[in-house]
């Protein structure tokens, strides 16, 4: 019987789906008795979703940023197209 | 089936986007620095802060300019710019010597005092108002703690949990990028779910970060 302790400690591999079916059914015993556990594994979860979420939300970027981006860009690009070409 | 339609519009849009950086076009280089820097940004400054995530992308679209012609569209285009973003910015952190090492410390992330001796809790989970990631991000003042806890985190740990959790990055990207073996990895991950469950567990009680 696995202890609490020991279902935390597998939250992460049991979330990225790394676990034995034995595992899987031995820590799925353990929270249908277990609410402590319940309730953590809903919260590791919903902690996972959110940071998967938050990610996906950009930065704010001013439009400054993007003129920095491009007057660079063509500098790359003027030196690109002013460079001699090879064996010249 | 909406969806669907959109999904594919935006491959669309995507695909002729990617043809139109290959040519070189200035105007597509100018929509896709537009459309794809904020989520760049956010990756260069989770992993390696707010003080240079903008020189870093800078320096990442040089790369995007002279590597595009390489790109093969194995991966999506953002995840593409996601990976190189990453890639700088852990070399910053190298670079910087902060350095991206094994952790030496391989416990399991839980608080000694969670647990009792034979490994029941002690101090069991608190119940959360906040029930929905949605409601979690929404939350006033929850995301600024997030960001500054994520930069209070261990560079390594900060770096797993941003290309996996919020990038999706598979595990042995991971490893190749930080030059972490497999099990590091996953050790390093939960740690860092495990402090930031902490963290909101701590604003849930307190309403402070």
């Amino acid at each position: 019987m696995l202890t609490c302790r020991e279902v935390t400690a597998l939250a992460s591999s049991r979330l990225d789906g790394e676990l034995s079916l034995r595992k899987r059914l031995a820590i799925r015993v353990h929270l249908m008795m277990c609410i402590h556990c319940r309730r953590f594994q809903r919260q590791f979860r919903l902690l996972v979703e959110a940071a998967r979420r938050h990610g996906l939300d950009g930065a704010v970027v001013g439009s400054e940023f993007a003129t920095r981006v491009m007057t660079s860009l063509d500098a790359a690009r003027t030196e690109a197209s002013t460079k001699p070409t090879s064996g010249h | 089936m909406g969806r669907g339609m959109a999904d594919g519009r935006a491959f669309e849009e995507e695909a002729a986007l990617i043809v139109a950086l290959k040519a070189g076009d200035r105007s597509a280089f100018e929509r896709a620095v537009v459309r794809y820097s904020p989520k760049m940004i956010a990756t260069a400054r989770a992993i390696a802060g707010p003080a240079v995530a903008e020189d870093i992308v800078q320096d990442a679209w040089l790369t995007v300019f002279k590597q595009i012609e390489r790109f093969e569209g194995r991966a999506s285009l953002a995840t593409w710019l996601s990976r190189i973003v990453a890639n700088r910015a852990i070399s910053h952190l190298r670079a910087h010597a902060r350095e991206v090492s094994p952790s030496q410390d391989q416990s399991d992330g839980a608080d000694a005092d969670a647990f009792d001796r034979t490994g029941s809790w002690a101090v069991p989970p608190t119940q959360w108002n906040l029930d929905s990631p949605d409601a979690l991000l929404e939350a006033e003042g929850l995301r600024d703690c997030i960001e500054q806890h994520l930069l209070l985190m261990p560079d390594n740990q900060r770096s797993v949990l941003v290309l996996r959790d919020m990038h999706g990055a598979p595990f042995e990207e991971i490893c190749n990028d930080l030059g972490l073996s497999a099990s590091n990895v996953r050790v390093l991950l939960h740690r860092a779910r495990m402090g930031l469950l902490k963290m909101i567990d701590h604003f849930e009680v307190s309403g402070e970060c």
